[in-house]
């Protein structure tokens, strides 16, 4: 394996399709700040009114800042871990089941580098894309919450936590939906089946990110420690499975019947 | 140089090729004739190390394909029949892709500079691969090929769709890779573009060698006239 040729199909893959990651990264982040548009246009209003709502529900919890804690909480969950996730699986099932349309993946698989460096070259843009994209919908949006509705919201997300699922969670989901997304180019040849089939994978995701949004799942860093480390795991032995499935033959030939 | 032993592959439980054996010295061009689907393109596929054989060897410069494919494939030059190239990149950032993995070049920019000039594919450099004619494309797909100057170069089907000066610049190229001690494999279905090139040929019917050697070999096996053409040649070996 070389970090070298790894860079090198990385940069091809982000020239060939920079319109993608552009529209990936700009859009996505701007899709999630829709969301936050009632709050721009007087929403304040609609959290208030939640807020004391939730105070009646629980009359003798504590005061209304802690709601709009609750209601960040609720909500910040669904603008940072969906675009994360789902930005990257398309992205490499287009690029790899693109090459086989294209009939490039003979040229590449010949090139004198290892599977690991095209394995590696394929995910690394797209996580690379959709880590940059949490990171931002992250800051963009604890910059909304502490200008727009109260700073000290701001200060609430700066927690343990968050830097855990930043740095740690949200790479290895990643990595690990990157290398969901090989396996499918590999089984699929046509993209609108590959979209078909990862839509029945990604939907139990999307619902845990629901669960996670209306609040049914937990955090804690025990939790997501443990999640992330479960994950990577898994990862890691799906990646060498996927290393022996990686080859031009199971590609494009479908030699071994 | 190149020594292909009893070399087998099934595909989909049809057998593509049964016991394959010939060899290719340094400073040799190998014309590969068939008809469309005898197995020309597999057996460039197997010897390219793309594919593996389901039995035989092949072994260049002694090295097995198999086990040094690595570092093999690093001195091997291979065109394929058709795609090869990123339609979205310019035939500058093609060549340029393809030519970032082998380490052992000295000025890669001013040899593609040069081979663009000389296939008149320079003022046409920046323009994306999918706005290109099928035999432009050709073009690319052969300079992508032998930019590393590989020691043994596997075409397929190259000469498709070339224009005539193309194709004359191309074989010029192919000599220049012979006379540099390097062997060149080149298949075809039309006996006309291998002719004036080849120092040997080889010939496969339904995934068998119905026969190989120098045209003059072929002809006193064959017991035919020294004034026949290649094509009477294919088409005697082939029963046509």
């Amino acid at each position: 394996m070389s970090l070298c040729n790894i860079w090198h199909i990385a940069r091809k893959e982000l020239t060939e399709h920079k319109f993608r990651f552009l529209l990936i990264l700009i859009s996505i982040p701007a899709i999630s700040g829709i969301f936050l548009i009632p709050h721009l246009c007087g929403n304040t209003e609609f959290m208030k009114e939640l807020v004391q709502q939730l105070n009646w529900l629980y009359p003798d919890h504590a005061a209304e800042i802690r709601r709009k804690f609750i209601l960040v909480d609720l909500q910040l969950p669904l603008y940072v871990l969906v675009p994360a996730f789902a930005s990257p699986f398309f992205g490499i099932l287009e690029s790899i089941i693109g090459e086989k349309d294209a009939r490039t993946l003979e040229g590449l698989f010949f090139l004198p580098v290892s599977r690991w460096d095209i394995l590696f070259g394929k995910v690394l843009p797209s996580m690379g894309g959709a880590i940059f994209v949490s990171w931002f919908s992250y800051t963009y949006h604890i910059l909304f919450f502490g200008i727009f509705i109260d700073e000290d919201l701001a200060f609430h997300l700066l927690t343990i936590e968050w830097m855990l699922i930043l740095a740690f969670l949200i790479p290895v989901i990643v990595y690990m939906i990157g290398i969901m997304a090989i396996l499918i180019s590999i089984i699929v040849n046509k993209i609108q089946t590959a979209v078909n089939l990862s839509t029945v994978i990604l939907a139990p995701i999307f619902f845990m990110l629901a669960g996670i949004g209306l609040g049914y799942i937990e955090f804690g860093v025990y939790n997501l420690a443990t999640g992330g480390i479960m994950i990577l795991l898994a990862g890691i032995i799906i990646t060498f499975i996927l290393r022996c499935q990686f080859s031009i033959e199971r590609l494009i030939f479908k030699l071994n019947d | 140089m190149i020594k292909v032993i009893q070399v087998s592959k099934k595909i989909k439980n049809r057998q593509i090729l049964h016991d394959i054996n010939f060899s290719i010295e340094k400073s040799c061009i190998l014309g590969i004739l068939g008809e469309n689907g005898a197995g020309k393109t597999t057996l460039l596929r197997i010897l390219s190390g793309l594919v593996s054989p389901d039995a035989g060897e092949i072994l260049i410069d002694g090295g097995h394909i198999r086990y040094d494919n690595h570092k093999l494939r690093s001195q091997i030059g291979y065109m394929p029949e058709d795609g090869g190239l990123y339609k979205r990149l310019s035939v500058l950032d093609n060549l340029k892709f393809s030519l970032g993995f082998y380490n052992h070049l000295s000025n890669p920019g001013i040899q593609i500079d040069n081979y663009l000039s000389q296939f008149k594919l320079k003022d046409r450099q920046n323009e994306k691969i999918g706005k290109l004619s099928g035999g432009m494309r050709r073009k690319v797909l052969f300079l992508k090929s032998i930019l590393h100057h590989p020691a043994l170069l596997l075409l397929d089907e190259p000469f498709n769709g070339m224009d005539v000066e193309s194709k004359q610049k191309a074989m010029d190229v192919i000599r220049e890779i012979k006379n540099n001690r390097g062997a060149v494999c080149i298949s075809s279905h039309s006996t006309g573009e291998l002719e004036n090139i080849c120092d040997a040929y080889l010939f496969i019917n339904q995934g068998r060698v119905r026969g190989k050697g120098s045209i003059q070999e072929l002809k006193s096996k064959l017991a035919i006239s020294k004034h026949m053409s290649l094509a009477s040649i294919y088409l005697k070996i082939m029963g046509g």
